[in-house]
């Protein structure tokens, strides 16, 4: 049985669909990534997963069972949009906000100290919110999303405004969650993180589900496109060759795109006749360059 | 229930290690001690020293009874100076000018030759006015003088005297329509009527400034939390209900305890046993006073504080749900300001005119009650099904108001940006299902 189960969930807001027959399942131990431009559902799926609103349509299962006031307990959700209060201090704000969430002061005192020494930032257990600098606040709150406990996580990007330290120990922190077996729902649109952490995504378009399933399998699905050729000389005639669609001089020599497979060994085979090559490389499509095919240029991320 | 309580005790920690709560809460607290002392300090400094006024003497008595009046008197604040070692009046009256020059007397007292209605024309020297009280004092030992001195001449006795001089004496009775026929009604007497408006009134402006103060805190902070965006994590953890419950019970018991500060620091001040004679100047005989009564006015009067705060307070973090920024805080919850503001004047300035039509009329719209009816019990004379009518009126308005704001305030929370119209706040209530 899975964790969590969204069944063909449907919202709308007056005329206007925000989410259209959404289905998608987490497990324990999985951190699942939900992709997609600004306004294409993330956050209305998020917030009907955290009981804040009711799908029109489909039921939403945790652990087989519908959502009831007792499951606050139990989702931990760190918000896109920051927040904690700012004039109260640390400790103060995150046992308040762990005893909302029906957890004892005791062990969230205890939970909040291991969490500032894992991160390293045990002094600011007593200092106010507003005397952090910006990275150490993200810190606080991604604490105050797990400091009960939680065994469904909801992270709404997770990363943003970090910088690559922070990035890597916050990272470090959600995969030993994950390896605790706390169930993930990940959305952003960092593909990067994504392809790191996540073995199975949905990306979402203008409320529905365009794309969906393991990460590998979806790039397999895709053609490889992007031929990189390492030479120290010019060559001549590339784009002739029938399948290629474009090319790219680079300083390393050239990014060659092409249509079907074939014409990859056409490429090789030129640049042979023509000299060295230093380098060959057949890539297969990044997640970023899938999200702009599927979802295409309207999006503005 | 637990969760409430959480609220609340959060709510309650973090507004009094607030340093404006703190600050504001000591400053009051002395400027009422202040207050309240200020007729001792005036008695400190102007009584140390009797004022000394001379009264040149001539062939009658009356120098010798003012300086007798004064002399029995305890307060012992005048004191007559007999001037008559010269022989003729004018003589005297110089004396009396460079004892007035020298500083031994404030002013000298003379009586001229001349007479109206029988009693010579009294005539005070001196270097600044006599001041009201002193005036009207003499004045009064005075005109007792001449009461006296009228009487023995027409020959009346001390006995006949005293019939002359007593107060008339009003006692009221009003007579009320009920549906057993007409039933008499024994009036509060003087004291209890004093001390029931006290109590009224008192009432009445604590429950303005509770209101003022705690709502307007509270839709702050509601926006607060809202514009941080801590509200995210709060709705889903806490049903928004018990969020807004555990806010506003939490803002009550600050606002009660500073009541109670305020409360407990007037009492000590009184009971300071220099203070003692205040209650005295207000002539309020607590021993007249029949307590069951007061303590029924007081429970009324409670009751409608607590329920005109939770009518207000409920108002107030509807508001404060549907604006994100504080900056447009101020015009959003103008209409309830108003209203409050309405209801405090209505009540304020009837307290000479109980029973006008405006206020038996404005004590059954709820957000009037609170503060009207509280006069009417406390300065009126209501029959006691309209207590309990305006009062169930009262009830039901809080949990029609509360039931909305609770929605209100479910909608408001998740939406951002502009202020919302009540069309678009429909509508978002439709969708959110709320």
């Amino acid at each position: 049985m899975k964790a969590l189960k969204l069944e063909e969930i449907s919202k709308n807001f007056g005329a206007k669909t925000a989410v259209d027959q959404m289905e998608l399942s987490v497990s324990h131990g999985e951190i699942y990534g939900l992709l997609g431009a600004n306004g294409a559902g993330k956050t209305t799926t998020m917030r009907m997963v955290l009981g804040l609103i009711y799908p029109d349509e489909g039921k939403i299962l945790y652990n087989g069972k519908k959502f009831n006031e007792k499951m606050t307990s139990k989702l931990g959700y760190l918000p896109e949009e920051r927040g904690l209060y700012p004039k109260v201090k640390v400790n103060d704000q995150l046992l308040y906000l762990a005893q909302l969430r029906g957890f004892s002061k005791k062990k969230a005192d205890k939970n909040l100290k291991d969490w500032l020494e894992q991160f390293e930032i045990t002094e600011y257990y007593n200092k106010k919110i507003e005397e952090l600098s910006k990275g150490n606040q993200q810190k606080i709150q991604f604490i105050a999303s797990v400091i009960h406990d939680p065994e469904f996580l909801i992270l709404d990007e997770a990363f943003s405004g970090l910088d690559p330290v922070n990035v890597e120990l916050l990272k470090k922190a959600v995969k030993d969650l994950r390896d605790k077996g706390t169930c993930i729902l990940f959305s952003t649109h960092r593909m990067e993180h994504v392809e790191e952490l996540c073995n199975r995504i949905s990306i979402l378009h203008r409320s529905k589900t365009v794309l969906k399933g393991d990460i590998k399998k979806i790039k397999n699905t895709y053609p490889k496109e992007r031929v990189i050729l390492g030479v120290d000389h010019e060559i001549s005639d590339l784009p002739s060759i029938p399948g290629v669609k474009s090319v790219v001089k680079q300083s390393f020599g050239y990014e060659v795109k092409i249509s079907d497979d074939g014409a990859a060994q056409e490429v090789l085979k030129m640049a042979m006749e023509q000299g060295n090559v230093t380098r060959f490389e057949i890539l297969e499509p990044t997640l970023n360059e899938i999200f702009i095919k599927v979802v295409g240029g309207e999006s503005n991320e | 229930m637990n969760k409430l309580f959480t609220v609340a005790g959060f709510t309650i920690r973090n507004k009094m290690k607030t340093k404006a709560f703190i600050i504001t809460t000591l400053i009051i607290a002395v400027i009422m001690t202040i207050g309240i002392n200020i007729p001792y300090f005036v008695t400190i400094f102007s009584s140390d020293e009797p004022t000394k006024i001379g009264f040149i003497e001539d062939d009658s008595n009356i120098p010798n009874s003012v300086q007798d009046y004064y002399q029995q008197q305890d307060s012992q604040d005048v004191e007559i100076i007999l001037i008559g070692e010269k022989e003729t009046s004018q003589e005297n009256e110089k004396l009396a000018m460079t004892k007035m020059e020298n500083g031994e007397i404030e002013g000298f007292i003379h009586l001229k030759n001349e007479e109206v209605d029988g009693f010579p024309i009294v005539m005070y020297t001196g270097q600044s006015e006599l001041g009201f009280n002193l005036q009207s004092e003499l004045q009064n030992v005075f005109k007792n003088i001449k009461t006296d001195a009228v009487s023995k001449q027409l020959g009346l006795s001390s006995d006949e005297q005293n019939i002359l001089l007593s107060p008339v004496s009003i006692e009221s009775l009003v007579l009320t329509d009920t549906s057993e026929g007409i039933v008499k009604e024994e009036k509060k007497n003087e004291s209890e009527e004093k001390l029931s408006v006290f109590i009224s009134y008192a009432a009445i402006i604590l429950l303005f400034m509770g209101i003022m103060i705690s709502g307007q805190l509270i839709a702050t902070e509601i926006t607060t939390e809202k514009s941080s965006r801590v509200m995210e994590i709060l709705v889903t953890s806490v049903p928004s209900l018990t969020q807004m419950f555990g806010k506003i019970i939490g803002m009550f018991i600050v606002s009660i305890s500073q009541i109670i500060i305020f409360v407990a620091v007037i009492w000590v001040n009184i009971m300071m046993p220099h203070n003692v004679n205040v209650m005295d100047q207000i002539n309020l005989d607590m021993s007249t006073v029949n307590m069951g009564l007061i303590l029924g006015i007081l429970f009324y009067v409670v009751l409608l504080y607590f329920m005109g705060f939770f009518l207000y307070a409920t108002l107030f973090a509807a508001v404060g749900s549907i604006v994100s920024r504080t900056e447009d805080l101020g015009q959003a919850i103008m209409p309830v300001t108003f209203t409050s503001i309405a209801g405090f004047y209505i009540a304020i300035f009837s307290i000479g005119s109980p029973d006008s039509a405006l206020v038996t009329w404005s004590s059954f719209i709820p957000f009037f009650t609170p503060f009207v009816m509280a006069l009417r019990i406390g300065a009126g004379d209501p029959a006691g099904w309209e207590i309990w009518l305006s009062i169930g009126i009262l009830l039901v308005s809080i949990l029609g108001v509360g039931w909305l704001s609770a929605k209100i305030y479910r909608t408001g929370v998740l939406m951002y940006g502009k202020r919302p119209s009540i069309k678009e706040l429909r509508k978002a209530m439709k969708a959110f299902k709320v």
